[in-house]
């Protein structure tokens, strides 16, 4: 070896530089950089993720993640859109603390959310999430999957796998985890954001981790019920929180403030919403006008608004 | 009032952080083969000719909710007078989603005497995909109107998202008149929208708890008459989004009963009577 020093470095080089112009995708070998994290509370910490689209540069990193660390293991919420940003955030628990990751949280089934979920799959790891998520992940899954394929790189794609949770939590009925001298509540919810919510809240802190049924600056997005999020948000008030961190947006912001903006939104939209049905409107019309007097207080608004129309018409049609 | 431009196309094709549904616009286009292979197949050995002024077929570019995608039909448009036993009139049109697993989405038929120039309906969209509207005129030719849709897994999306605690049974009809101001000058042109609680199951859904597929079950047949007088048929397919929902404009012959008949694949039926008016 020391006979060809020269030519073991230049080895080395070309090895690094190979797998530097892999982009970090696989996770093996090259340096991956730990996702930037706050302790926002005494061992709980947060990476707050840029409010933008979906896409390759964005790289998979549009939701806030966290985690929790207890005496004895630690339980990570949510782990990104892409492998990468799972393996990063992994990286970030490894710098603050040594001990195991024992529960992986999937807050819901959308893909910026779980996508990281295979950087943790390892013996003695549960993944938990609402019962209505390893459903959902079946179903919808696959598309999801084929549109990431459309927007991304094939390198922030390739290492994905959809990872469904094995302990579930069902509506009514929280579940508590323990991490040593730490417990922190799960809490599952009617259909609001998706059909598969759940919101974790960690005691001794009361910080709470709301998943997206908390959307700040990004224009919230209802993928199954504006009716059941606006009927649900009182419940959500009332959970006894200092802090939350939200799905999107500004992390460890007061409680319940937070819900202010949004619950604006859903009341400007649904108030557009039935006008427009009472009057006659069609649905292209009310994707195209309800809820535009919002338009300036949010962002990625032309892009998800419309979306929230339709669907917000279809469902007080029926009212 | 004639809205077939469709919704203007919202989606920037990177908007894709929340909620993967809301798709992009494609870069390239659907091949054109799976287009011919349907052509072969539905309409053997006769010829397609676009006129817009025939049929015109009305729909976004990308689909704001692939499960809910409006899809608007317009017939002899441009001719809202034309004798109704003018050899131009359409009497037949097939909805075809050529990339869905189950491509045509439903076949209208159109009453003789009702003179309905506008359908609008909401289908299930399942990867990017042309649709096609082919309309069968009185004398026997056939029109299309063709336009693309951007959308990703809109036949899996669970049914039942909706809040439906405390909703309306599976099969209650719902008949709504619109108000005549949305309706053009015309006395006699009425618009109204016929809305059926019912999941019309694709079969690829999820049941949550067992995690088995749920059967395809959905609304096959509908009906739907002033007095005895048809306006319009359909003979729907899985593609056509959970409660089937259609608007449509007719000319009235006066009567102040609108009848509704539905069945869906499980064999039950469904029936509605109903005041015309603009009521809501
Ligand atoms: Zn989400």
């Amino acid at each position: 070896m020391a006979k060809h020093p020269t030519w073991l470095t230049a080895l080395t080089l070309l090895a690094l530089t190979l797998l530097g112009s892999l982009g970090l995708a696989h996770g093996e070998g090259a340096a991956i950089t730990p996702l930037p994290v706050r302790e926002i509370a005494p061992g709980v910490y947060a990476h707050q993720a840029p409010v933008t689209a979906m896409n390759a540069a964005s790289g998979g990193d549009i939701a806030n993640l966290g985690f929790i660390v207890g005496d004895e293991a630690v339980a990570v919420i949510d782990t990104g859109g892409a492998r990468i940003i799972g393996e990063r955030l992994k990286k970030a628990i490894e710098a603050v603390t040594r001990k195991p990751v024992r529960y992986v949280i999937n807050t819901h089934e959308h893909p910026d959310h779980i996508f990281g979920n295979a950087a943790f799959a390892a013996p003695g790891v549960i993944f938990v999430g609402h019962m209505n998520l390893p459903r959902a992940m079946a179903e919808r899954g696959p598309a999801y999957l084929a549109t990431w394929r459309r927007v991304m790189t094939p390198a922030l794609v390739d290492g994905i796998k959809l990872v469904p949770p094995t302990l579930l939590v069902s509506p009514g009925k929280d579940v508590r985890l323990d991490l040593g001298h730490r417990l922190i509540d799960l809490r599952a919810w009617p259909p609001m954001h998706t059909d598969c919510d759940v919101t974790i809240f960690d005691e001794k802190t009361a910080t709470l981790f709301t998943g997206d049924l908390v959307f700040l600056q990004h224009v919230p997005v209802v993928d199954a019920s504006v009716l059941g999020w606006m009927r649900a948000m009182p419940a959500l008030a009332k959970i006894p929180a200092k802090r939350v961190v939200p799905g999107h947006g500004t992390v460890d912001v007061d409680w319940p403030q937070a819900l202010a903006a949004e619950k604006t939104y859903f009341t400007k939209l649904t108030q557009d919403l039935r006008g427009f049905i009472a009057r006659g409107a069609d649905i292209n019309q009310a994707a195209k006008e309800a809820g535009q007097s919002e338009a300036s207080k949010w962002q990625l608004f032309g892009i998800y608004n419309p979306r929230n129309a339709t669907a917000g018409y279809a469902e007080l049609e029926w009212q | 009032m004639r809205r077939w431009q469709g919704l203007a196309a919202t989606a920037a094709i990177m908007a894709l952080g929340c909620v993967a549904l809301s798709p992009a616009r494609a870069a390239n286009a659907s091949p054109g083969e799976t287009w011919k292979g349907l052509v072969d197949a539905l309409f053997p050995h006769q010829t397609l000719t676009e006129d817009g002024t025939i049929i015109k077929l009305g729909t976004p570019l990308s689909a704001e909710d692939a499960a809910l995608v409006p899809v608007t039909l317009h017939m002899n448009y441009t001719d809202p007078d034309l004798p109704l036993s003018d050899p131009h009139r359409v009497k037949k049109v097939t909805l075809v989603i050529d990339e869905n697993p189950s491509p045509v989405a439903a076949v209208f038929e159109l009453g003789p005497k009702s003179d309905v120039t506008k359908i609008e309906t909401r289908v299930r969209v399942n990867q990017n995909t042309k649709i096609h509207a082919v309309a069968e005129t009185v004398d026997g030719k056939l029109y299309v109107s063709e336009s693309f849709v951007a959308a990703a897994g809109g036949c899996s999306a669970p049914s039942g998202g909706m809040d439906t605690a405390g909703g309306p049974p599976l099969g209650t009809i719902r008949l709504r008149g619109i108000k005549p101001e949305y309706v053009n000058a015309d006395a006699r042109r009425k618009e109204a929208v016929v809305m059926i609680k019912h999941p019309n199951n694709t079969g690829m859904q999820m049941n949550a708890a067992t995690h088995l597929y749920v059967p395809a079950r959905y609304i096959e047949a509908l009906r739907v008459s002033q007095g005895n007088d048809l306006i319009f048929a359909v003979t729907g397919g899985i593609s056509i989004s959970e409660d089937p929902n259609f608007r449509f404009d007719y000319l009235s012959n006066g009567s102040a009963e609108m009848k509704i008949t539905a069945a869906d694949t499980k064999g039950t039926k469904f029936a509605k009577d109903g005041a015309v008016g603009p009521a809501m």
